[in-house]
């Protein structure tokens, strides 16, 4: 099998079978032909025999006449030898037929086998010198002998005629198998020579496929079908090689598009790097604005405290007091993370400096766990900021009070910080727009310079998680803006 | 293109096959057409010879008809055998290992009993056909009754007498018909009597199927003319009666023919001829197997089987 399936296997054994199919062909032309002049020579055997049998039978008179004229043992010897040679040439068991042709046989035979009888009888006369009745018995004998001459004759030209009158017939059947033979070889070339072609089609058809995908590989396409063809084994292991090529090419171009998109990340990723940098630098530069005189400041704010305990204007001591706390955790604080508990303390002081200033129109509320306050750590100055973009942009335009609601709770490892309002909602497209992570500059023109401020601070401390703000938000319902801080997430800026 | 070879080579197999099978059928066609048609063989238990004259006649035809129609029935083979001066056959019989014998005795009596007594005496049982032989033996034999053929046309004469001169043309085609000329005209004369106008006169043919055609002539011309003219053989018969025809007799002379055939059938419905001779060799064909077979196997058959003679008559 394995023989037959290889390239020289395949071409031996397509040569042999057509070859084999081209020879038996010839062989049966040659049966047929040595057939046909045997069955054209059996046309005539048996005139031959009859014509075999008449002259032995012709042949047998001169030793009788010999001998009854001579009595010689010569003439005798020779005479039982002819008689011999007749006697073999009559059949044992002659059958008895309804056939005309058999039943004169048969009579020709009997007539033969009367005959050498008769011989023996003419023997035995002759013996006995009964010259009468010898010479009366070879009368008969000769009127005998010419009869079965007479009979052979007969039935020989019967039988010619027969033969003749089928002649035309045997002629036309002849042509007949000559035409056919003719078709059988030619067949059979025809035919060995198809078989050739489609062993020969077994090698040069997966060559033309191979071509062909070569053709596309050149191309640059890589994703053509694998070439399953039946064929031999050498062109199967050609096959095998190249379509385990054409995997392989495949495979090391995507490892070289994976590298390229991995190398346009990590240039990305330090692109956003700098310019994250170039924003702290910035925010740094905005703290020392800030913090141009803190000292005095503080100094003034502390000086107008203890001014206020003496006058006994104990109110204003205590907002003074508020306002210093706020503005010293807003100045001075340098940790981009710090413990709940002090960004709620900050977020406190600003509550209460914004409630001296709205004392009716402002509805505050803090709805946070005391629980949650030293345990987690959250980004520095989150929480003042929205609540100062509620409270300059959510209730321009509107009559009803204000509220803003504070929420701090947790589920399963992540916090949520949410500041809600009953304001007037921001549109979908700015909130999209604001909520928008590609790397940018910060806008200075920004009318909620606080909120994006947050949301980008968020967005470079926790680059990996894209629900780390969202807003939530309809016209004339309000604005929820919702930070989800996971405390199994590492931030990616050291501190 | 490679399922348009393999289609392609499909039928070249097919075709190949046919070319095959068609010059294998043809070399069995013609190993058949040298063998020769012939007939299917069947093994038979005895062989009868039956010698009848060499004359292609349609009343021998029938004889051998009947003789192969019965062959089978009664299990025997037969060989058609010419008898006659010129033929050695039936001399030399005996040693030709036949098991019994048909004979038409177409021969000198002599010459016939000689021939008889050397098959009789070689054990092979024979059957004569139609015509006996003046013998003591009682040889068995199957045919018609002369005498009683001759008292029929002799009755058919009687009813329709003529003044003329009756004639009685006897012929070589029929030779068993004619070796009993006496019986036939004593059959003839025994119905007829005193009724005869004129001794009844004798004419032959011979095989010639012609030869009734000038002897018509020459008796309708003759004189007195002839009035009944009666024949013993079928060819003869029709011979005769297209001369009548041409001569515009028909009616004016008084014809008995002989034999059944379509075309006498024919003249005797038109009135053309008066009557026929009906004898029925196929059955005497028959017969003579049956005797022969059954005297081949018991020894013993019945000495004389008539096969009957009618006269059938026109218009009748």
């Amino acid at each position: 099998m394995r023989m037959r399936n290889s390239l020289r296997g395949q071409l031996i054994y397509s040569a042999i079978i057509g070859l084999a199919m081209v020879i038996a062909s010839i062989i049966y032309i040659l049966f047929a032909t040595v057939r046909m002049q045997q069955i054209v020579n059996d046309q005539f055997q048996v005139e031959r025999d009859f014509q075999e049998l008449q002259q032995e039978v012709v042949a047998i008179r001169t030793p009788l006449l010999n001998y009854l004229s001579s009595r010689s043992s010569q003439a005798l010897s020779r005479l039982l030898v002819e008689e011999q040679v007749l006697r073999s040439m009559v059949p044992e068991g002659l059958e008895l037929t309804s056939d005309p042709v058999v039943l004169a046989e048969r009579e020709i035979y009997s007539l033969l086998q009367s005959y050498l009888d008769l011989i023996q009888r003419a023997i035995d006369l002759k013996r006995a010198r009964a010259i009468e009745e010898y010479t009366e018995l070879y009368d008969e004998m000769v009127r005998l002998n010419d009869h079965i001459v007479e009979r052979i004759d007969r039935i020989s030209l019967t039988g010619l005629r027969g033969e003749l009158a089928r002649y035309e017939e045997i002629i036309e059947t002849s042509r007949e198998l000559l035409f056919w033979n003719l078709s059988v070889i030619i067949l059979a070339f025809f035919g060995s020579t198809l078989w050739i072609l489609i062993s020969i089609n077994r090698v040069t058809d997966p060559m033309n496929q191979l071509a062909a995908m070569a053709g596309k590989i050149s191309g640059g396409n890589f994703d053509v079908d694998d070439i399953e063809v039946n064929t031999v084994h050498e062109m199967a292991a050609v096959i095998s090689a190249f379509n385990t090529m054409k995997h392989d090419i495949r495979q090391y171009i995507g490892e070289l598009n994976r590298q390229q998109q991995i190398e346009q990340g990590y240039m990305q990723e330090r692109v956003r790097n700098l310019k994250m940098e170039q924003l702290l630098k910035r925010m740094e530069l905005y703290t020392m604005q800030a913090q141009m005189n803190p000292h005095f400041l503080f100094n003034t704010l502390n000086t107008g405290v203890q001014l206020a305990i003496t006058e006994d204007a104990e109110k204003t001591a205590d907002f003074m007091e508020h306002l210093a706390q706020f503005f010293r955790y807003n100045m001075r604080e340098r940790n981009l993370l710090v413990p709940l508990r002090r960004e709620i303390e900050s977020l406190e002081a600003y509550v209460y400096i914004l409630r001296i200033r709205f004392p009716r129109s402002l509805d505050f509320s803090l709805n946070v766990s005391e629980d949650l306050l030293d345990v987690h750590t959250v980004p520095a100055l989150m929480l003042q900021p929205l609540v100062e973009n509620s409270v300059i942009h959510a209730f321009k335009g509107i009559d009803r009070d204000g509220k803003i609601e504070v929420s701090i709770w947790k589920e399963d490892a992540i916090v949520y910080l949410s500041v809600r309002d009953n304001g007037i909602g921001i549109d979908p497209d700015t909130a999209h727009r604001l909520l928008e992570r590609h790397s940018r500059d910060v806008d200075h023109d920004s009318k909620v310079l606080g909120l994006e401020n947050v949301i980008h601070r968020l967005y470079f401390i926790f680059p990996d998680q894209d629900d780390v703000i969202s807003i939530n938000s309809e016209p004339g319902w309000g604005t929820e803006i919702l930070i989800r801080i996971d405390t199994e997430v590492t931030p990616s800026i050291p501190f | 293109m490679r399922y348009s070879l393999r289609i392609l080579i499909l039928v070249v197999a097919i075709l190949f096959s046919l070319a095959l099978t068609q010059s294998i059928r043809t070399m069995v066609s013609l190993s058949q057409a040298v063998v020769g048609p012939g007939g299917v063989a069947v093994a038979r238990s005895k062989h009868i010879a039956v010698f009848l004259p060499e004359q292609e006649t349609l009343y021998f035809q029938q004889i051998r008809t009947g003789v192969s129609s019965a062959a089978g029935r009664y299990d025997v083979a037969v060989s058609f055998h010419p008898i006659g001066a010129d033929s050695q056959e039936f001399a030399l019989a005996q040693y030709s290992g036949i098991d019994g014998a048909i004979i038409y005795p177409f021969l000198k009596d002599d010459e016939v009993l000689q021939r008889l007594n050397e098959l009789e005496q070689q054990g092979i049982p024979v059957t004569l056909v139609e015509q006996d032989v003046a013998d003591d033996w009682p040889w068995t034999f199957v045919g018609t009754n002369n005498f009683e053929m001759g008292r029929r046309i002799g009755s058919q004469l009687r009813e329709d007498p003529r003044d003329g001169p009756i004639v009685v043309v006897y012929s070589d085609k029929s030779p068993a018909v004619a070796a009993e000329k006496e019986l036939i005209e004593l059959g003839m004369t025994t119905v007829m009597a005193e009724r005869l106008s004129a001794p009844i006169m004798r004419r032959q043919t011979g095989l010639n199927p012609l030869d009734a055609e000038a002897l018509t002539y020459q008796l309708l011309r003759s004189d007195p003319p002839i009035t009944s003219l009666v024949f013993t053989d079928t060819d003869d018969t029709l011979a005769a009666l297209q001369v009548i025809i041409d001569l515009n007799l028909v009616g004016d002379v008084q014809v008995i023919g002989f034999g059944v055939t379509d075309a006498i059938m024919d003249h005797l419905e038109r009135g053309v001829l008066d009557a026929t001779v009906a004898v029925n060799p196929q059955r005497i064909g028959i017969e003579s197997v049956r005797v022969l077979a059954e005297l081949m196997r018991t020894g013993n058959a019945p000495g004389y089987v008539d096969t009957g003679v009618e006269v059938i008559r026109g218009n009748s």
